[in-house]
């Protein structure tokens, strides 16, 4: 598993006592799409938050590209590769729809102050040059013509597929997605699930958290089981879909 | 010895005052009612236009002082500050509103009694009292007395009881108190009519003492607050302990410092709690942004 | 005519402290009581460099700019750890201590008589002694502060204060580094109020603690608010209203000692009526919602 782009070992996080991670470990592949799928409260966004520096890991390490992420601020994490989604969408919901993607972008000239008067002309071209990338991601996702509307009005689904364009727009090899397609319309989880599965092909990896099994089955390379904060099974949808410990879980 | 131990005594105790009838209120409203400087004052100034003005006795002036003290308290609250929060207004912008009451009723205060110190009673009657040689006057002895009573009845009947408790279910869950049939808007007129009245109380005290000036509430009240954030927002015993500690501090301020430097020091204690302790000597974590 | 100039003079001075303080408040969503202090850091430290130093005018103001910015990012610091009406109480005892320090440490800032005998400022060889010459100087550096909050407030940077505003944890999550940006717009915001403040000391050749209170703070960040809290203009648009509306008394022909009292029931009663019925201000794009809170 050398080829593994994030390689999380024991991973530990307690709230007042309850053990939300149990010396979690597991590792993510180049270009793979990852399933993680188990109970509410079986700790899986609380493995976000701490993969993305929201929550301190009491132990344990998470390695991505040579760097262990454990006790990194969020936003260093951000930088060298990671970007997530939230459950509970995060969005600027009082900023245009644009400006959303272009605050995704990491590693603005134009959002150093110095640049902003001193190398003012070549903050503005790539100013322009990322106006432009952004509209294009919102054409290709279809959310061009709401690009000057507040993010706060648009849809339940189009926010979530909003927040989405915002990873793509981070150029993230790894993307963290918190329950992408819960609660929306079909034709856009269909919408969404399309921008996901096209994720490998760039070379992209994806850990999905979601409840809609369906959904998970059909665009996962990998899945993982957890409960109680630890792995219960792991391997093709097809063998976690038919591991027994599974299934009891489930109809528990 | 004696003098210096007696000296932070009372000063606990006036500190206490304030903040025990502060940390009433916004341990319910939860955002920080500046105003109540300005009820503290008014207190004062309505006991001495009754007993200057209207030539009546000390004490009902006093009595009529105070409920008119807890008055202008609820009036605030059914005024001002119920159509904000049913409009939906934030903390922030309660707290911007209370700043702007605060100036208005300060300034009212300054324009119809002047802006010199007012004594409440004459210069002639300040009969001291002597403990372990320690000299106190009447009045830090009644404020003393008061301050402790009122602390042991906050801690054994007020927080015991069913107003307390509903009191306390309000602060901690708005909503939930709600669905369990406790009036949210009753319990806010409970709390700024009880805590205007002990801030009264504090105000009356004060000018008892040391005479009374327009401005005297906001220090008074900064004191208290910091008092409470020291203490843990909502902990009767916190708060009772941080006031002897920040009146020690103060005293050791001024002794090592100068008088003049008890308020910094005051604040550099509080902004040293913020950093390192936001949640007060006996409080829990507070809150803070979440993912 | 005098007295027209003395007005605009002070329109501009209170033009650059809500502006510099709506970059803290209004943009980046940090409540501050804290402003009047940086003003009057600057105001001190220009006065005691032109008494005790005889340093020209221009080095002055980059004295003030720099220790009040450094104080700024003093203030600053504590918004990382507390947040909304704590952070606010942080502002409130900063300005505290402050106006104690400059009450109380005689020795070097003269304590409540104050520093008088600030000298005309010369900027290359010019004196500036007429009230014209006034207003041109503190209209030109109004002008400077403007374009820099301009240039900062339409550009990515501004951008990514708003996301902090709205919510911190998305601008985190998209790389920004929220902490550095939050200390650093309290440093350009505290620096911006220290120029206001060596205007106002350069202007009025005297200053004390007094012009310096608490109470000052709360005026600042009423013109703020009132004029609107998030836009670029809304606080000059404030500025010019509280600091003319208050100017009418005059002609009523009120005794000074009153009117000075019924200036403050104004502006305390237009910000409790702006707070009730429109807490957006005249132009604001922001109206100061608690920062998120999420079990």
């Amino acid at each position: 598993m050398s080829d593994g782009l994030l390689e999380i070992e024991d991973l530990t996080k307690s709230f007042d006592g309850v053990k939300a991670l149990d010396g979690f470990s597991c590792s993510v592949r180049k270009a793979e799409i990852l399933g993680l799928i188990g109970p509410n409260g079986a700790g899986k966004t609380t493995l976000f938050n701490v993969i993305t520096g929201f929550l301190a890991s009491e132990g344990g390490k998470a390695m991505f590209r040579g760097i262990n992420l454990v006790g990194q601020p969020a936003h260093r994490i951000a930088r060298i590769g990671i970007a997530r989604t939230f459950q509970d969408l995060r969005l600027i919901r009082q900023l245009s729809v644009l400006d959303n993607v272009m605050l995704s972008f990491r590693n603005q000239p134009g959002e150093r102050l110095g640049n902003l008067f001193f190398r003012w002309k070549n903050t503005r071209e790539r100013e322009v040059f990322h106006r432009k990338q952004a509209m294009s991601l919102l054409e290709e996702t279809g959310l061009a013509e709401k690009a000057s509307d507040p993010a706060g009005d648009l849809s339940y689904g189009q926010q979530k597929l909003l927040s989405l364009v915002c990873c793509l727009a981070a150029k993230a090899d790894l993307l963290l997605l918190d329950e992408p397609v819960a609660g929306i319309a079909p034709e856009m989880i269909e919408r969404i699930l399309s921008i996901i599965r096209k994720l490998p092909t760039e070379g992209k990896s994806a850990i999905l958290i979601e409840h809609n099994l369906d959904a998970v089955m059909e665009i996962c390379n990998r899945v993982i089981f957890m409960d109680a904060g630890a792995k219960v099974s792991e391997g093709t949808p097809e063998e976690v879909r038919n591991d027994p410990k599974v299934i009891e879980a489930y109809l528990d | 010895m004696w003098q210096l131990v007696i000296n932070i005594v009372y000063s606990a105790c006036t500190i206490f005052l304030v903040a025990i009838s502060f940390s009433l209120i916004f341990s319910t409203v939860r955002f920080f009612h500046f105003a109540h400087a300005a009820i503290i004052t008014f207190a004062a100034y309505a006991s001495y236009a009754l007993s200057a003005g209207a030539s009546a006795p000390l004490p009902i002036s006093i009595v009529i002082g105070l409920l008119a003290s807890s008055g202008l308290g609820l009036c605030l609250e059914r005024v001002v500050y119920r159509p904000m929060r049913n409009s939906g207004a934030s903390l922030l912008i309660l707290l911007l509103a209370s700043l702007g009451l605060y100036i208005v009723l300060q300034n009212t205060i300054a324009l119809l009694f002047g802006n010199d110190t007012k004594m409440i009673r004459g210069p002639d009657i300040a009969p001291t009292v002597s403990i372990f040689g320690a000299r106190l006057t009447d009045v830090q002895i009644a404020a003393i007395a008061t301050a402790v009573a009122i602390l042991l009845a906050k801690l054994y009947l007020v927080d015991k009881s069913r107003v307390g408790l509903s009191l306390r279910a309000v602060a901690a869950d708005p909503e939930l108190a709600n669905v369990s049939g406790i009036k949210f808007d009753w319990a806010m007129g409970v709390a700024f009519l009880l805590g205007s009245f002990l801030a009264g109380v504090a105000g009356v005290f004060r000018a008892l003492d040391v005479g009374m000036t327009p401005t005297m509430g906001l220090p008074m009240l900064l004191l208290g607050v910091v008092a409470v954030v020291l203490g843990g927002v909502g902990k009767t015993l916190g708060v009772a302990i941080a006031s002897v500690l920040l009146a020690f501090f103060q005293q050791l301020a001024s002794w090592k410092l100068g008088t003049h430097w008890e308020e910094a020091a005051a604040f550099l204690l509080l902004l040293a709690f913020l950093l390192w302790r936001p949640q007060g000597i006996l409080g829990k974590t507070l809150r803070k942004v979440t993912v | 005519m005098e007295y027209l100039l003395h007005i605009l003079i002070l329109i501009g001075i209170y033009a650059i402290l809500s502006v510099s303080l709506n970059l803290i408040a209004g943009y980046t969503g940090m409540l501050s009581i804290a402003h009047a202090a940086f003003y009057g850091v600057g105001a001190y430290v220009a006065a005691l460099m032109a008494l005790n130093l005889h340093s020209p005018f221009l080095v002055n103001v980059v004295g003030a700019v720099i220790l009040s910015g450094l104080l700024g990012a003093v203030v600053g610091i504590p918004s990382l750890r507390i947040r909304d009406d704590y952070f606010v109480i942080a502002t409130f005892a900063f300005q505290v201590i402050t106006f104690s320090v400059l009450n109380n440490w005689i020795s070097f800032t003269g304590g409540p008589m104050g520093l008088p005998g600030i000298p005309q400022p010369t900027i290359f060889g010019l004196k500036i002694s007429s009230h014209l010459g006034f207003l041109l100087l503190v209209g030109i550096f109004c002008a400077i502060t403007l374009w820099i909050i301009h240039r900062i407030v339409r550009s990515p940077f501004g951008r990514v204060l708003k996301a902090i505003r709205e919510d911190e944890v998305f601008a985190q999550a998209a790389g920004k580094n929220v902490a550095a940006y939050k200390v650093l717009v309290f440093v350009i915001g505290a620096g911006m109020a220290a120029v206001a403040g060596v205007m106002y000391a350069y202007y009025i050749s005297f200053i004390d603690p007094t012009s310096f209170t608490v109470m000052e703070s709360i005026f600042i960040i009423s013109i703020v608010i009132i004029g609107g809290a998030g836009s670029l203009w809304g606080p000059v648009v404030g500025a010019v209203v509280l600091v003319t509306l208050p100017e009418f008394l005059r002609f009523v022909g009120l005794p000074s000692s009153v009117a000075a009292n019924l200036r403050q029931i104004i502006y305390g009663g237009l910000l409790v009526a702006f707070m009730m019925w429109r807490p957006r201000g005249f132009l604001g794009e922001y109206a100061f919602r608690s920062g998120e809170v999420r079990e």
